[in-house]
């Protein structure tokens, strides 16, 4: 193996690293979005999750992504085991890792929409289904030999294979276990279930952030010639750009600085930066930012009129921006950014319409397929389950006590309260 | 038996039956009539006045006539004549005496006046502005010495209990006791200028009505999300406003209109606005009649608004800022 790729392999190992600690972001950004009786619950399934991730994509999802097959699956290299080295390029564990945390990332945007509702058991199923038979399709449709890349489908890092895929089933999530209680009254109104630690939610944006570098950068696959550096530049002028426009459209239209909408908008850049990050020019990345955080925040009010209850924002930052992210590249694609990354140019440097019919495309084509697989597999999932929500007496005291038998916060419940000598 | 007076004995039930009726009467002359604003005030008067002739008459056949004279006044929107349909209740009493258990008397006077005002539809206050509180339940002179203190600590607290303080008209008893307690303060505020200042600072918060895109903003969270603060946006830049010339130029009279009516006429720039509030109140009966609670009475609908009303209640937003805003400039520069 050349030293370059030895540095290659080193830089997307830590690369899978960063990515895996994005879940560490989620589980805080989850946690401080939704109250405190499910904090313990939140932040718990997060971590078995991606312990059911990992199995299954060891198992069957790197094979239907990775594996050699027809344009829609791949169908070889299941239960991955490869040591083999090469002399250029990723050995195939290296890429397996890094392949096997996205998978993990989208099935956590997924778990958006059972937040707060959603009973344990559908949580363990659908992670299978999920991980087996929605995401590694998507995946290879773009990512490997499927019929996207082949049209030339630019999506640098994933906002439409994680992002858009996770959301997707988040939505038909969300739709399929219905409202949180409490969440609209009678008259179609609804009530904000406000989430219970703000700090969190704050702490699990930066975490993100910084895990986002991994996911980005880390997608160049190498280190030759500093690339990732204009990438994670990139990728940091959009989130900067995303949390900054939020926070002014809050401000311009209810008059309040909402503090939870200026974090989506930092989210929502980087989501929508994530597909267009190798191929715009830095400007581009500003504005592809600045409408991610615009797009957010009336994508919140959007869902929440629509009755579509979404306690962690999953269908707006993942969904809205990473359909925005995907089509931005449409728009801004550089030639030679294009040259160099894949596809061609975007409508602004005249390259047509064609790069942006191929975007609009792959967001319809892969938004359909993650909705209807996700709400066919979350049917079979209720089917198992007898049933994908909790009974209201859980709900009410919490799923930390009803699925765990444990308070996140013990101290702070009814009937827990110390009092003192 | 000559010359004892005969009080009533009422157990419990029959007071409350008496209130009962009380309430009846106002369904009737409030909520079952049309009002114009002062109609309004004026049916609010004699339900709250006949309330607090039920309470005293309760009080008297439990602990005899009051020991000293005493003046019971209103404050807040009651003071001011400016209630809606429905309003909490704000009040205060003084009476001629240090005697410790005349204190108690009228103490438990206070409570059987918020009892009685309850019972007729008048909420609790949350903040505990009432005559069944020592703070608001006086001796003259304790009156006298609890004002010097509140403008003496000089706390955003004491402050606002001044200002609540200025909007006290007394109701029923010896008018004069209040009348002199406030010509008092406001000798006081004037021979210590950097007061007014102060009090200008205390109101000087205003709620914003109007977006960027001049659009009306509604509360975007808890029980009123989606509802226009009509009080707290509209109403309150007016009152405060008014409420520090009045202080500034010792007028008496607590409601705003009054207010209004007295500045002199070098104050031409704020006299002239006077209509417009004028009808702002009437507007507000129009836009509130249908509410049936107190806990929503401050909060509109804007969906119930036409295109003109929404244009009519933007420029109300905007000139009670800027009113508000001029008469802080002008108190800042004066003193």
């Amino acid at each position: 193996m050349t030293e370059l790729a030895l540095m290659d392999n080193l830089w997307v190992m830590i690369c899978a690293v960063l990515v895996l600690f994005m879940q560490g972001g989620f589980i805080l950004l989850e946690a401080g979005s939704t109250r405190m009786k499910n904090a313990g619950h939140i932040a718990g399934k997060t971590i078995f999750t991606v312990g059911i991730a990992s199995l299954v994509y060891w198992a069957v999802g790197w094979g239907f992504a990775y594996g050699e097959g027809n344009a829609f699956i791949g169908m070889s290299d299941f239960f991955f085991g490869d040591f083999t080295t090469v002399d250029e390029g990723l050995v195939g564990s290296v890429d397996f890792f890094f392949q096997l945390m996205f998978a993990a990332i989208a099935l956590t945007i997924a778990f958006g929409g059972f937040a707060e509702r959603a009973k344990l058991s559908a949580y363990i199923v659908f992670a299978v289904l999920f991980s087996a038979f929605v995401y590694p399709i998507v995946a290879h449709w773009i990512w490997g030999d499927g019929w996207l890349a082949d049209l030339g489908k630019q999506d640098f890092a994933g906002s439409t294979v994680v992002h858009l895929t996770g959301a997707m089933a988040a939505l038909a999530a969300t739709i399929l276990l219905k409202p949180r209680l409490g969440k609209y009254n009678k008259d179609g109104s609804s009530n904000d279930l406000a989430g219970h630690n703000q700090v969190y939610t704050a702490l699990g944006v930066l975490i993100l952030w910084v895990g986002w570098f991994g996911f980005n950068a880390g997608s160049t696959l190498e280190v030759a010639d500093g690339f990732f550096g204009y990438v994670a530049l990139n990728t940091q002028l959009a989130a900067a750009a995303g949390a900054v426009a939020a926070l002014f459209i809050a401000w311009a239209m209810t008059g309040k600085s909402d503090v939870p909408s200026m974090l989506n908008g930092a989210l929502a850049g980087l989501v929508a930066i994530t597909a267009s990050c190798a191929f715009v020019a830095p400007w581009a990345a500003v504005v592809i930012g600045i409408v991610g955080g615009l797009i957010v925040f009336f994508s919140m009010k959007f869902f929440d009129k629509a009755r579509i209850d979404d306690p962690i924002f999953a269908l707006s930052v993942h969904g809205v921006a990473g359909v925005w992210g995907t089509v931005s590249t449409g728009f801004f694609a550089t030639p030679e950014l294009a040259a160099m990354n894949g596809g061609s140019a975007g409508l602004l440097y005249g390259g047509g319409f064609g790069q942006l019919g191929i975007q609009v495309l792959s967001v319809v084509a892969c938004g359909a397929f993650a909705f209807v697989a996700s709400y066919i597999l979350l049917l079979v999932t209720k089917a198992v389950c007898g049933g994908l929500r909790v009974t209201e007496e859980e709900e009410i005291v919490g799923l930390d006590l009803s699925e765990h038998g444990g308070y996140g916060y013990p101290e702070s419940m009814p009937g827990n309260e110390k009092t003192g000598a | 038996m000559t010359g004892a007076k005969v009080y009533p004995t009422f157990g419990d039930h029959e007071w409350d039956a008496q209130y009962k009726h009380l309430y009846d009467q106002r369904q009737q002359t409030i909520h079952n009539q049309e009002h114009t604003s002062a109609s309004l005030q004026n049916s609010h008067e004699q339900i709250i006045k006949k309330a607090v002739c039920l309470a005293l008459e309760k009080t008297k056949s439990e602990w005899g006539e009051p020991p000293a004279h005493f003046a019971f006044f209103l404050m807040g929107s009651g003071g001011r004549f400016e209630q809606s349909f429905w309003s909490d209740q704000d009040h205060g009493l003084v009476f001629d005496s240090s005697i410790e258990e005349d204190e108690a008397y009228f103490l438990h006077l206070g409570g059987d006046i918020v009892y009685a005002l309850e019972k007729v539809g008048y909420e609790r206050c949350d903040g505990k502005v009432m005559a069944s509180n020592p703070k608001w339940c006086c001796s003259y002179a304790k009156w006298e010495e609890q004002l010097k203190s509140w403008l003496h600590e000089d706390k955003w607290e004491t402050l606002r209990y001044t200002l609540t303080f200025v909007d006290s008209r007394s109701i029923i008893g010896k008018h004069e006791m209040v009348e002199q307690l406030k010509q008092t303060l406001f000798k006081m505020i004037s021979s210590q200028p950097y007061l007014l200042r102060r009090l200008t600072e205390n109101t000087g918060k205003i709620k914003k009505g109007l977006g960027l895109f001049n659009q009306l903003l509604v509360e975007t969270k808890g029980k009123h999300k989606g509802k226009f603060d009509f009080k707290q946006i509209v109403l309150f830049p007016y009152v405060n406003g008014l409420r520090l010339l009045a202080i500034e130029q010792e007028i008496l009279s607590t409601s705003t209109i009054e207010r209004f009516q007295q500045l002199p006429s070098r104050y031409e720039q704020f006299k002239q606005l006077q209509l417009s509030f004028e009808q702002l109140l009437e507007h507000r009966l129009l836009w509130q009649k249908e509410i049936e609670r107190y806990e929503k009475i401050h909060h509109l609908s804007l969906e119930q608004l036409s295109p003109d009303e929404r244009k009519q209640l933007k420029s109300w937003v905007r000139e009670g800022r800027q009113l508000y805003q001029n008469i802080e400039r002008l108190l800042q520069r004066v003193n």
